[in-house]
C-alpha cells in the first residue's frame, strides 16, 4: 500500500477507511514502519509503541461494525513525552525520571482512546517542557524534517516534527509560553494552545500551573479541530477545567487587531514582509485590519520568566528520588533529595528551580513574584478589553525561522526571547493558533491569531476561511 | 548581580547538589536572567491578581470512592514505581537522626 504520507489528513484518512481503501491496521503499520525509519535520522520519538497494531486491529472491528463515526477512529497520533499514557514509559524527556512507568491514563489520552484513535508513540521534548528547540532533551535534540540541520523548535518539536514528517497524522503538544505554537511555526504545521482550562491537564506533567495547556498539532486546521473536539470539556479531574459554550458565529466581516507598538521590539525586515501579506491575505478574506494598543505586552516576557519558573519551582519539588524515577543516595534524607536532584534534573530545569526559589523567597517575594502577579493581572486586563473590540489579536508566531542548535543555547535570554510572541495568550489565558506564513530563506514562518477565551471555534473558523 | 552567598544559599534552597564551578555558571546565569526580568521595577501597576474572583473555592462531597476518583493503580503498583521500597512500602531514609544537622552544608 502506498500512502501519501506528506499530504494525508485526518479527513481523508477517515474517508479512505470507511470506503475501504485500506484498513486502520494497514494504515497504522505504514506511519510505524515510516516512523521507524525516519527517527535515527530526526530523533523524533523517544518510543514507537509496539502496541500500535492492536489498538489498530481494535479500531478495524469498529470499522467493520460500520456503526462509529468517530473521525479519530484508527487514525495514528504522537503524543508528547509529558502526557501520561497508563503503563507506559513517560520522561518528559529527564533522567530524573528515568524508568517511570505511568500508573495512570492523562484525562485527554482517556478521550483520545475513547475517541478510537491509536497511540503511535512518545514524542521528544525539551525537558519537562522548559526550551524552543528540544536542546534541553536529555535524549538529543529533534531535528527539523524540512532542514535537518536546524531545530524542530520547542518544546513540542517531536510532536511538531512528527506531523511535518508524515510519521503521525496529529499530535499532541503542551503550551506552557509558545511550546504548541513555535515548533508549529518552524515546522510549517498547524497548532493550537487551547483557552486555559478547556482541555483538562490531569495527567500532563505540571510545568507552570496558570499557564500550562494540552493542545493539538496538525497538517489542516481540521486535524486540530479533530482532535480539540475530542479532548475538550470538563473534567471532575481538573479543578481549572471547565465548559466553554460555543461562541457565537464568526461574522463574515471581521475585525484582526495588530499590536505595532509591541512588534517593533523584535521583528526581522524578511519576518516583517511576511506578516503584511499574511494581513493583505487577512483583509481578503474580509477582515478590517486596525491598529490596537497592548502596552503591558512588552513586560510580558519579563513577567513570565518569574511567574512560570516560581510554578516550575514548585511544580518539580515532587522529583526527589523517593516515590519514581532516578535516585542517588547522598548522606541522609535531605542529602538523598538535593544528590537525587543535582544529577538527575538537566541544567534548564535547574536554572529555572533556582530562580523560581529565589523570586518567591523572603525579601525578593514582593520585588519579583508579587511585582510579576500584578503587571500580569495588567496584560490579562488589556488583552480581554483588546479582544472586546477585535475578534482577533494577530502577530507572526516567532521572531524569525527554525535556527541551528547552538545558536541560542549558550545565552538563557537569547534562548527565552524565542517566546516573545507567544507568552502574552498564556498569561492571559487565551486560545492561540499558529498557522503558516510564507517562507524566509525556504523555512516556514507562523502567524499567530489569537482570540477570546472559549472561542477555539473562531480560530478554526478564520483558519478555514485563509485555506488552511 | 546576584552574589555568590545567594547562590550558595539558593542551591540549599532548592535541593539541588552542585559543584563549585557550577555555582560560578549560576551566577552568571542566574544574574543575566534577574537583569532581564528587572525591567518590571521600573513599571507600577495597582498590585492586583489575575485570577478570576468570581470563582470559589468548591471541595468534593466527603465520599470514599465519588465519581472524580479514577480507576486507580493498586498500591503494589505505585510503591513497584518507587525506586525504593521494603514490605510493600515506600522506603526512605530516617528524617531525624541523633541530633540536627546544620542544613547549610552543600
Amino acid at each position: 500500500m502506498k500512502l501519501d504520507h506528506n499530504h494525508l489528513t485526518i479527513a481523508s484518512a477517515g474517508l479512505a477507511l470507511r470506503r475501504g481503501d485500506y484498513t486502520a491496521t494497514e494504515l497504522v503499520s505504514a506511519y510505524w514502519e515510516r516512523a521507524k525509519l525516519e527517527n535515527p535520522r530526526l530523533n523524533i520519538y523517544r518510543e514507537v509503541f509496539a502496541d500500535a497494531l492492536d489498538q489498530a486491529a481494535s479500531a478495524d472491528e469498529k470499522l467493520r461494525a460500520n456503526n462509529d463515526p468517530n473521525p479519530l477512529l484508527g487514525i495514528p497520533l504522537a503524543i508528547k513525552d509529558n502526557i501520561l499514557i497508563r503503563g507506559r514509559s513517560a520522561g518528559a524527556a529527564s533522567r530524573i525520571l528515568e524508568n517511570y512507568r505511568a500508573s495512570y491514563d492523562a484525562t485527554a489520552i482517556d478521550r483520545l482512546r475513547r475517541a478510537g484513535a491509536v497511540l503511535l508513540g512518545r514524542t521528544n521534548m525539551d525537558e519537562f517542557a522548559m526550551g524552543s528547540s528540544t536542546e534541553n532533551s536529555a535524549y538529543g535534540w529533534v531535528r527539523n524534517p524540512l532542514d535537518p540541520e536546524r531545530v524542530a523548535g520547542g518544546s513540542s518539536g517531536g510532536s511538531a516534527a512528527a506531523v511535518a514528517a508524515g510519521v503521525a497524522l496529529a499530535a499532541l503538544g503542551s503550551d506552557t509560553g509558545g511550546s504548541i505554537r513555535q515548533p508549529a511555526s518552524f515546522c510549517g504545521v498547524i497548532g493550537l494552545k487551547t483557552t486555559y482550562g478547556a482541555v483538562s491537564r490531569s495527567g500532563l506533567m505540571a510545568l507552570g500551573s496558570s499557564l500550562d495547556q494540552i493542545g493539538p498539532l496538525g497538517r489542516t486546521v481540521d486535524c486540530v479541530a479533530s482532535l480539540y473536539g475530542a479532548i475538550a470539556g470538563c473534567d471532575p479531574l481538573d479543578s481549572t477545567s471547565q465548559d466553554y459554550p460555543p461562541p457565537r458565529p464568526l461574522p463574515q466581516k471581521i475585525k484582526v487587531g495588530v499590536p505595532h507598538a509591541f512588534l517593533e521590539s523584535g521583528l526581522d525586515p524578511a519576518v516583517a514582509a511576511q506578516f503584511e501579506q499574511a494581513l493583505a491575505k487577512l483583509r481578503d478574506a474580509n477582515a478590517d485590519i486596525v491598529t490596537v494598543d497592548l502596552p503591558h505586552w512588552r513586560q510580558a516576557l519579563a513577567v513570565y520568566y518569574i511567574i512560570m519558573p516560581a510554578e516550575a519551582s514548585t511544580n518539580l519539588a515532587r522529583y526527589d528520588g523517593v516515590r519514581y524515577g532516578y535516585y542517588q543516595a547522598g548522606e541522609d534524607l535531605v542529602d538523598d533529595y538535593a544528590v537525587t536532584r543535582g544529577a538527575g534534573f538537566g541544567s534548564e530545569p535547574r536554572r529555572r528551580i533556582m530562580i523560581g526559589t529565589y523570586v518567591l523567597s523572603a525579601g525578593y517575594y514582593e520585588a519579583y513574584y508579587a511585582k510579576a502577579v500584578g503587571v500580569r493581572a495588567a496584560i490579562t486586563a488589556e488583552t480581554k478589553r483588546v479582544l472586546e473590540e477585535v475578534d482577533f489579536i494577530a502577530t507572526p508566531t516567532t521572531t524569525g525561522p527554525a535556527f541551528r542548535p547552538g545558536e541560542r543555547s549558550t545565552d538563557p535570554v537569547a534562548m527565552y526571547l524565542e517566546d516573545i510572541f507567544t507568552v502574552p495568550a498564556n498569561l492571559a489565558g487565551v486560545p492561540a493558533i499558529s498557522l503558516p506564513m510564507g517562507r524566509v530563506n525556504n523555512l516556514p514562518l507562523g502567524l499567530q491569531l489569537i482570540a477570546p477565551a472559549g472561542a477555539e471555534e473562531w480560530l478554526f473558523t478564520i483558519g478555514r476561511r485563509l485555506g488552511y | 548581580m546576584i552574589s555568590s552567598d545567594d547562590i550558595k544559599k539558593l542551591v540549599v534552597l532548592s535541593r539541588l547538589r552542585v559543584t563549585d564551578d557550577g555555582k560560578v555558571a549560576w551566577q552568571k546565569d542566574l544574574g543575566a536572567v534577574l537583569d532581564y526580568v528587572d525591567q518590571l521595577k521600573a513599571i507600577s501597576v495597582e498590585s492586583g491578581t489575575s485570577i478570576d474572583l468570581r470563582l470559589k473555592n468548591v471541595w468534593r462531597d466527603d465520599d470514599l470512592a465519588g465519581p472524580a476518583v479514577p480507576a486507580a493503580a493498586g498500591d503494589e503498583e505505585l510503591v513497584a514505581a518507587a525506586p525504593r521500597s521494603r514490605a510493600g512500602q515506600i522506603a526512605v531514609k530516617p528524617v531525624l537522626i541523633g541530633k540536627i544537622k546544620n542544613e547549610t552544608r552543600s
